[in-house]
């Protein structure tokens, strides 16, 4: 039994920072500086009295509203997220109370950064096809951008806030996606909030980037293992309809775009109005194509998510319409 | 390759080509900043193939300085 894709539903934060406020608090950087640098026009953002939880609970609800599920059928909660509200309890345990779900279901918390969607996948397909859940309810939840310090102009321009629900259910007709993974644990300090969890010092924790070393990282992960996964599934660029990588920023993008030889109308970014939107970013991208049409139903999808940890994975998917 | 590369790293920078000679100062260009730090890493790949110590990228002053992280396998011209 494999499984699917059955609906994909975001929510972002009301508030978000837009280019101008960005030049008001750096003169030195014009909105056109910091379009042309990122990409990027708005990053949504938490308020500060606005958490992981919070906007997970409101995606879970929006979807149950505009999808005609009941909360009863859900089996399993899997949320990815790296700023959870707690070390403990997890943030799925909140949710799960929060949103209504039957207490019978499994609730657990992944943390692996940007990675964090195909990770989920794998869970949730994992529980479908071994038979231990029906419908996997996969949420990211990511507030990176509230842990970024003001002046860290940077990851400010980069850093976007959101929420993800994937609804994944059993498709005996689907056939089984292909997955590689990767982890690094030597990369930890160079993506890390710092002063968080048990090592916390009483001061307030902040996102810290060694953005050179990532991309160093990205250049060598990310080719290896994309060549790794369409080897394992024995198809060449040619077989894959969509191109979907996590939106880490538009000129890395275009780059692996580039380096790894896919047509440029394959690629999809869209990354303008969210910002790099951590673990959300791929199912925020398969939403928006799908309801733009630039998905066909039946396509081959190629996800690759990278980041934090050093942590990477791809997978790839058949697409089933919505 | 050293001619294309350098013509890509000026766009960076936003300054004519023949700016960039070796003892062109980057610490003066409001452009060399994170992101085009980063981004250097970027035509470094794309143009020699090569992965450099990003300590020492971050700590280069001059164009001179930068060149020096590919090795002397690359003959800097000007």
């Amino acid at each position: 039994m494999s499984s699917k894709i059955e609906m994909i539903h975001y929510v972002i934060p009301e508030h978000a920072i837009t280019n101008s406020d960005l030049n008001q608090r750096f003169p030195e950087w014009s909105k056109e500086k910091i379009f042309k640098k990122t990409g990027i026009k708005n990053r949504p953002v938490c308020a500060k009295n606005e958490y992981a939880s919070d906007l997970a609970i409101k995606a879970v609800e929006e979807f149950f509203l505009n999808y005609p599920i009941n909360k009863k059928a859900i089996d399993y909660l899997v949320l990815c997220g790296q700023n959870h509200d707690y070390l403990t309890p997890s943030t799925a345990c909140i949710v799960q109370q929060c949103v209504g779900l039957p207490k019978k279901i499994g609730a657990i918390d992944i943390n692996v950064g940007c990675s964090g969607y195909i990770y989920g996948l794998s869970v949730a397909h994992g529980l479908i096809q071994g038979g231990m859940a029906r419908h996997v309810l996969l949420v990211t939840a990511t507030t990176m951008a509230k842990c970024v310090s003001p002046n860290d102009k940077g990851l400010m321009c980069l850093l976007g806030d959101a929420a993800t629900v994937t609804l994944m259910v059993p498709d005996s007709a689907s056939t089984l996606p292909q997955f590689v993974f990767g982890t690094d644990g030597s990369g930890a300090r160079e993506l890390i909030i710092t002063n968080s969890g048990m090592h916390s010092n009483g001061s307030k924790p902040y996102l810290y980037m060694n953005g050179p070393s990532v991309f160093n990282f990205i250049l060598e992960a990310v080719p290896e293992s994309f060549q790794q996964l369409l080897a394992k599934a024995n198809y060449t660029i040619n077989d894959i309809d969509h191109f979907i990588f996590h939106q880490a920023n538009n000129y890395i993008l275009s780059h692996l775009r580039e380096k790894l030889g896919i047509p440029k109308s394959k690629f999809l970014i869209d990354m303008e109005n969210f910002g790099n939107t951590s673990s959300s970013s791929i199912p925020i991208l398969i939403k928006r194509a799908s309801e733009k049409k630039q998905l066909k139903p039946n396509s081959k999808l190629l996800m690759m998510g990278f980041g934090g940890g050093y942590s990477w994975g791809g997978v790839i998917w058949n697409w089933k319409k919505e | 390759m050293e001619t294309t590369f350098k013509k890509e790293f000026a766009q960076l920078l936003h300054v004519p080509v023949q700016n960039l000679t070796p003892d062109y100062n980057l610490t003066r260009n409001a452009e060399w900043d994170s992101f085009t730090i980063m981004y250097t890493i970027g035509l470094f790949d794309k143009f020699f193939q090569k992965k450099v110590n990003t300590n020492k990228l971050v700590t280069c002053k001059s164009y001179g300085d930068l060149l020096k992280l590919l090795g002397n396998e690359y003959v800097i011209k000007n």
